[in-house]
């Protein structure tokens, strides 16, 4: 049964996408997981690092993204299929990671969305398309070990798509003051989402990323995390810290050629935290 | 000199050395900063700004094709996102063909088109060329298809 975690936080620019390419990746190739990687968020930036960007745009033109799924709520029409949309064997890493699968996200539902939106009760959720995403995929989702899903910075419609089909969460934030502001709301909101729909939906944790170890400010907001924000009932903050680093940054190019893990992350620091990472993701998910 | 303000964000107990820097040495330290993290991203800088720098009585680098022991070369002898944007990717394949392999091999390095250094050890100049056309061509490309939605 596959372990379904969404990788969410309202603040956009924390390293969601990142944290979720990156164990998406450890996952597949140091795990030997099959891994699914659903891209709820319109930017679609999971998707295009996972993928040639002209690539996506022709499955786009042809309904082969989850842009289709919505637009079929709207229309009530039934034309998106999550077989055919499901792209397999992607990433740079030697040409194509066996096991790791992406459903793409598209541009297109920043246009939709706001009428997605209008059509959604988000007292009760009674009303709306929340549970698209669940009945589009149906046991297809039991085909993977674990499904990781790139949230958009909020908790509108597509969001709750994505918690509606969760085991668990997970809260990257950058260890600055502002990205803490956006966790209470998080848990607030989920729980009450869980409530309401009678899901299990587990805090996993916080992960801290970009983080720069020689400033005070980001050392201070680790151990505030870890001690005082604990105390007040926050999930527990991962050991593994994933830094502030270029070849992260890089690795979400491609186009690049790589054929390890160690080329795409860099040999070192980078890499060795997020092996470490995907070994603690393993470890909680497991209890 | 004005004195840079005293910084607050230091814990009871941490040393506040840097809170009685100039703003001049603050400045120095966040550049220093900068530069070790372009270090740790690219080794091959590193090694350049170690290297013995240049001088008049050393031959001028051309890259030009030419027999002879192999030589680095550290400034590339093109631009090659300059010459597919003028010259098309046939005008850049040509151009790159009168290079030799340390040429090649600089443009690489300069434009970070191998940052998982997977070329360093290639020798055969038409895999270097493929290479830079192939990164060059994605990198102008990179971002098309987000241009009309």
């Amino acid at each position: 049964m596959a372990y379904v975690t969404s990788i969410i936080n309202l603040k956009g620019g924390v390293g969601k996408t990142t944290i979720t390419l990156a164990l998406a990746h450890f996952l597949a190739l140091e795990h030997g997981k099959r891994v699914l990687v659903i891209d709820l968020d319109p930017q679609t930036n999971a998707t295009v690092c996972l993928m040639p960007e002209m690539e996506w745009k022709k499955r786009d033109e042809t309904g082969r993204t989850l842009f289709q799924l919505f637009l079929d709520q709207l229309k009530g029409t039934e034309n998106f299929s999550a077989e055919d949309t499901i792209v397999r064997r992607v990433s740079n890493v030697g040409g194509g990671v066996d096991g790791l699968d992406l459903l793409p996200s598209s541009l297109q539902l920043i246009k939709i969305q706001e009428r997605i939106t209008q059509i959604t009760d988000f007292e009760s959720y009674r009303r709306g398309p929340i549970f698209a995403l669940r009945d589009a995929l149906g046991s297809l989702v039991k085909r993977y070990d674990h499904v990781l899903l790139d949230c958009p910075p909020s908790l509108g419609v597509v969001t709750l798509n994505g918690l509606a089909i969760s085991n668990a969460y997970l809260i990257p934030v950058i260890p600055d003051t502002l990205s803490m502001l956006g966790i209470p709301p998080i848990l607030d909101r989920v729980e009450h989402f869980a409530q309401c729909t009678r899901r299990n939906i587990r805090a996993l944790g916080i992960v801290v990323s970009m983080m720069r170890a020689q400033t005070i400010l980001h050392n201070e907001m680790v151990r505030r995390l870890r001690e005082d924000f604990y105390e007040r009932r926050f999930p527990i903050c991962f050991e593994s810290i994933v830094p502030e680093s270029t070849h992260i940054a890089e690795a979400a190019d491609v186009m690049t050629r790589v054929n390890t893990l160690q080329q795409k992350y860099g040999n070192g620091g980078p890499y060795e935290e997020l092996s470490a990472l995907t070994k603690e993701f393993l470890s909680h998910a497991a209890r | 000199m004005p004195r840079a303000k005293r910084s607050t964000d230091a814990s009871p107990g941490e040393p506040t050395g840097s809170a009685s820097l100039t703003a001049e040495a603050l400045a120095l330290v966040e550049t220093l900063r900068a530069v070790a993290s372009q270090i740790d991203a690219d080794p091959a800088l590193a090694t350049r700004l170690m290297s013995k720098p240049t001088t008049k009585a050393e031959p001028s680098v051309t890259g030009q094709a030419t027999p002879g022991p192999a030589r680095t070369v550290s400034a590339p002898p093109l631009d090659p996102f300059a010459v597919l944007r003028r010259s098309g990717e046939q005008g850049l394949q040509e151009a790159l063909a009168t290079l030799d392999l340390p040429a090649l091999k600089a443009i690489v390095r300069a434009y970070r088109l191998d940052p998982a250094r997977i070329a360093a050890r290639w020798t055969a100049p038409e895999r270097i060329i493929g290479l830079i056309v192939e990164q060059t061509r994605a990198r102008l490309n990179h971002g098309r298809a987000f241009e009309r939605v």
